[in-house]
């Protein structure tokens, strides 16, 4: 049974349509990820699975039963905030204690409860701490163990990393992905950040202008996205207009602009499509350098991020590539102006919808 | 912070010395001629300057000076806690209402202040007197046979009072409610908390600061009052800043006006301390 | 931030309660200006008939017109100068150093917790002393120290949003200090001055019990609707205030236009 359905969920603000029709079922123990820009709807979308915003139209489910209209304090919902949203005048012990207040749980039980979910976050040491006096990584941790010890029928978290450093962020994104499995509890994940939709996600919802691009694992989104803004959104691609010359099965011959390409993809001869090629994806060799064999081209600007090297290559057909190279491969000695060959392998470029 | 020298930041309190100045003049020397006034003694008619405590003994002892004090005090703490009651709901809707809705709240809660006092007072005459606009209405309609007392008593004071101060009581209340980030509020909505227990547990608390800054200003204003019960109490509520005016103008007994006012500055004193002890209580530990 | 999504039954009740305190707070002066266009010798609500007897009557009162006159005066006087001392001691304030500032500032805005009788009692007895009682010698000191900290307030929290590093760059393109306080400081504080000057007005306008203490032939606005009131309440004194009522309402409306009064409104904060 899933944890959460929803069903053409609408959401309208005068004439804003913040969320313009979503459909999301998110099964038990799974963690599904919404990602995309900045006023997508992601917030708006976890805020009518916690009940704080009324969809216009639709339908929510928790756990198979209607709640579209259910006020948020009878959803069994967990929700961990952006600043955590901690109450300030309440030590870490009475903080977690709430929601088991709330809900009348015996003080003997509610003392374990509490005890065990602040262990699970290793913070026992600071129960009786006040949230004012620890730091932001354990405010974070706090604001788990509260919405974690409820039991809740989903958990919801909202940029929960955002006002973390670098650092921190990473190791929290590993603790929260491994509490998740070891609770399997199911769970829903709000970011802009790519990165951490790929690292942590079961399946990944991609929005944009309040409607789901495309979902699928992290896997599927990143190797195979449905269309150019997924593409796009998921990191440097490649993205050209070929025209068909000849399908076979499931591949075609195509042309872009004078550079041949043999697609992942079909259509009949003379369609014009839109084809996506993920930089790290193409080889690149000197010009007349052995084995390189390619389409020639030169090195128009090129820029040094550490462990890697991303190029803009002006071919000499026309088309422009970027390709990234690990710092490491030989070919990175490269230097703008420098005289180059690049190949695409057969079935890396990819028929997207435009 | 700046590349000026230090002495050139000190230099800039120059720029206080006129209001310093000023201070001192209609202040400070005034409240140090008031203390030293309260020790002296005074016989028929004539002040005997030195170290007495005649007055001092006098409000302990005569009977009618600590009542009024008493009265005084309650009539505050009645004040205050109408205003408090009467501020909290404003305070709240200011805060829930869309941004036109609360500029007009904020216009009806300021414009008042910039109407003099005393007309307020005489426009709740007119509201409340024995011939005033709801006795003639209510004996209009045969609710009742004789006016009611609404004015000459305490009853007239409060509404007059909370009146002229409401202001003062929303305004640090809407303050600490606005700088509540309503997520803490959503939390505990989530956590399972129904809308009256999240007031309870959440918004009331966080809020305590406004209360307490409502709360001391209203009770410290409240103390103070002269205006309005002389014109609404009539002589039938009297308070000591009644009391000090009468033993000062009519009676010319200034060792005696002073050490009252001594009482009465003691008394706010003592209220301003109560405050920060609150404030102290009400804010939750925190370093960083 | 998130929205807070309240229930909209508590929003409904808070909306019924808060038309039910505008009203507390507006309709008695609503009520008392309708009452000063009676036509009787006699006030009653609704009157009996309309005119504009007492507005003339009042118009024509050497005692009102004598009373509203050195109230301009004494509030004329005092304003600017409530403006001068005030912005003086914000900017010392503000330029000052970190350490003291609080203690300096909860002295300048102390004034305002002391009980005016305490006040008067203390200023009355020095007037006399210096021989200055019943003369603008001792009642505008006396309203400075009342209206000065709402400059000081009003002003220091322009002064405090204020990014200094604007004054540093007109002085790098050349302006001297004095100059860039003028052209660029003051029109940026400019909602702070305008917001301290009518509280310091309205203030001095309206105070009684100082000037109650003071005066023996000085009768300001204030002391005339009291000492009148002592009578009878009549009709004129419901012109007279409902006169000062529009003087107020047309001072708030023409700053309202400009977005001043929220500024003023920060005062009693
Ligand atoms: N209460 C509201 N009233 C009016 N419009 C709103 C409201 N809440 C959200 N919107 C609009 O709906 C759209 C989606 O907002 P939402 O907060 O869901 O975006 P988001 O994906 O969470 O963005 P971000 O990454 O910036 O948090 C935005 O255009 C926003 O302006
Ligand atoms: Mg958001």
């Amino acid at each position: 049974m899933s944890a959460v359905d929803l069903e053409a969920v609408v959401k309208r603000y005068g004439r804003v349509e913040a969320v313009a029709g979503v459909d999301l079922s998110v099964e038990s123990g799974e963690f599904v990820t919404l990602l995309g820009p900045s006023g997508c709807g992601k917030t708006t979308t976890l805020q009518m699975i916690a009940g704080f915003v009324i969809p216009t139209s639709g339908q929510v489910r928790i756990g198979g039963r209607d709640c579209t209209r259910l006020a948020p304090h009878r959803r069994n919902v967990g929700m961990v905030f952006q600043n955590y949203a901690l109450f300030p005048h309440m030590t870490l012990q009475d903080n977690v204690a709430f929601g088991l207040r709330m809900r009348g749980v015996p003080r003997a039980e509610r003392d374990r409860r509490v005890g065990e979910a602040l262990a699970l976050v290793r913070l026992s040491d600071y129960a009786d701490r006040y949230p004012g006096q620890i730091s932001g990584g354990q405010q974070q941790r706090v604001a788990l163990a509260r919405a974690l010890v409820i039991r809740p029928d989903v958990l919801l978290l909202d940029e929960p990393f955002g006002a973390l450093d670098k650092h921190l962020r990473d190791r929290m994104r590993v603790d929260l992905r491994e509490l998740q499995k070891q609770l399997g509890i199911s769970l829903v994940f709000v970011t802009h950040d790519q990165e951490e939709a790929l690292s942590m996600s079961d399946r990944i919802a991609v929005m944009e202008g309040g409607l789901i691009r495309q979902i699928g694992t992290p896997g599927d989104i990143y190797e195979r996205p449905a269309n150019r803004f997924v593409a796009e959104f998921m990191g440097e691609s490649n993205i050209l207009t070929a025209r068909i010359l000849s399908t076979s099965g499931s591949e075609a011959e195509a042309d872009a602009g004078g550079m041949p390409l043999r697609l992942n993809g079909s259509g009949a001869r003379g369609d014009a499509v839109t084809v996506m090629i993920r930089p790290e994806k193409i080889m690149l060799g000197r010009a007349g350098a052995a084995g390189a064999g390619g389409i020639p081209g030169r090195v128009a600007a090129l820029q040094y991020f550490g462990s890697s090297v991303h190029y803009r290559i002006a071919l000499d057909c026309g088309p422009e590539l970027t390709v990234i190279r690990p710092e490491a491969d030989p070919v990175s000695r490269l230097a703008v102006g420098d005289g180059v060959e690049v190949a695409i392998p057969p079935g890396i470029p990819f028929v997207i919808d435009d | 912070m700046t590349a000026n020298p230090k002495g050139g930041r000190y230099r800039a309190w120059g720029l206080i010395v006129p209001t310093g100045v000023l201070y001192a003049v209609t202040f400070g020397i005034p409240m140090a001629m008031l203390l030293s006034a309260s020790f002296a003694r005074f016989e028929a008619g004539r002040t005997t300057p030195g170290f007495f405590l005649d007055n001092y003994t006098r409000i302990a002892s005569d009977g009618v000076t600590l009542q009024v004090f008493w009265n005084t005090v309650t009539l505050s703490a009645q004040i205050t806690a109408v205003g408090l009651v009467v501020a909290f709901p404003v305070a709240m809707l200011m805060r829930r209402a869309g941004p036109g809705m609360r500029l007009a709240l904020m216009f009806v809660l300021v414009s008042p202040l910039l109407t003099s006092i005393i007309v307020r007072n005489v426009a709740w005459m007119l509201i409340l007197g024995r011939s005033g606009l709801i006795n003639t209405w209510l004996m209009d309609w045969g609710l009742i046979s004789s006016p009611l007392a609404l004015m000459y008593n305490r009853l007239g004071v409060i509404i007059a009072v909370v009146h002229v101060y409401l202001p003062f009581a929303v305004l640090p209340i809407y303050a600490a409610l606005r700088a509540i980030d309503p997520a803490r509020e959503n939390a505990a909505a989530s956590l399972g908390a129904p809308p009256w227990r999240v007031f309870v547990h959440i918004t009331l608390p966080l809020a305590m600061p406004g209360v307490v800054a409502a709360f001391t200003l209203l009770f410290i204003l409240s103390m103070g009052v002269y205006l309005t019960p002389v014109i609404l109490g009539g002589n039938f509520v009297v308070t000591l800043p009644m009391m000090i005016t009468d033993v000062a103008r009519n009676q010319y007994n200034w060792p005696f006006a002073s050490a009252m006012s001594v009482l009465l500055l003691a008394s706010i004193v003592v209220v301003v301390a109560l405050a920060s002890a609150l404030n102290r209580a009400f804010s939750p530990p925190r370093n960083d | 931030m998130t929205e807070r999504s309240g229930s909209p039954f508590g929003y409904a009740m808070l909306a019924i309660f808060g038309a039910l305190v505008a009203a507390f707070l507006l309709l008695p002066l609503v009520i008392l200006c309708i009452q000063s266009f009676t036509a009787e010798s006699f006030l009653s609500f609704p009157p009996p008939s309309y005119g504009t007897r007492w507005y003339r009557h009042v118009a024509a009162a050497a005692n009102w017109r004598e009373a509203a006159l050195s109230s301009l005066v004494i509030a004329a006087i005092v304003t600017p100068l409530s403006l001068v001392l005030g912005t003086l001691a914000a900017l010392g304030l503000d330029r000052g150093p970190m350490r003291g500032r609080g203690v300096l500032y909860g002295i300048l805005i102390s004034p305002m917790i002391l009980p005016h009788i305490v006040l008067g009692l203390g200023i009355f007895r020095i007037a006399l002393d210096l021989h200055i009682d019943d003369s603008l010698l001792s009642i505008v000191p006396a309203h400075l120290t009342i209206t000065v900290p709402f400059v000081v307030i009003s002003v220091g929290a322009s002064l405090q949003s204020f990014d200094t590093g604007l004054e540093k760059a007109a002085q790098s393109l050349g302006a001297s200090p004095l100059r860039a306080l003028w052209h660029i400081t003051l029109p940026i504080i400019r909602p702070g001055l305008v917001g301290g000057g009518i509280f310091a007005f309205i203030m001095s306008f309206d105070e009684f019990i100082i000037t109650y203490f003071l005066s023996v032939q000085t009768r300001t606005l204030p002391l005339e609707i009291f000492s009148t009131l002592r009578y009878q309440v009549s009709p004129a004194i419901a012109a007279v205030s409902a006169l000062t009522i529009a003087f107020s309402a047309a001072l708030t409306v023409a700053l309202m236009m400009r977005g001043q009064v929220i500024s003023a409104g920060r005062i009693v904060r």
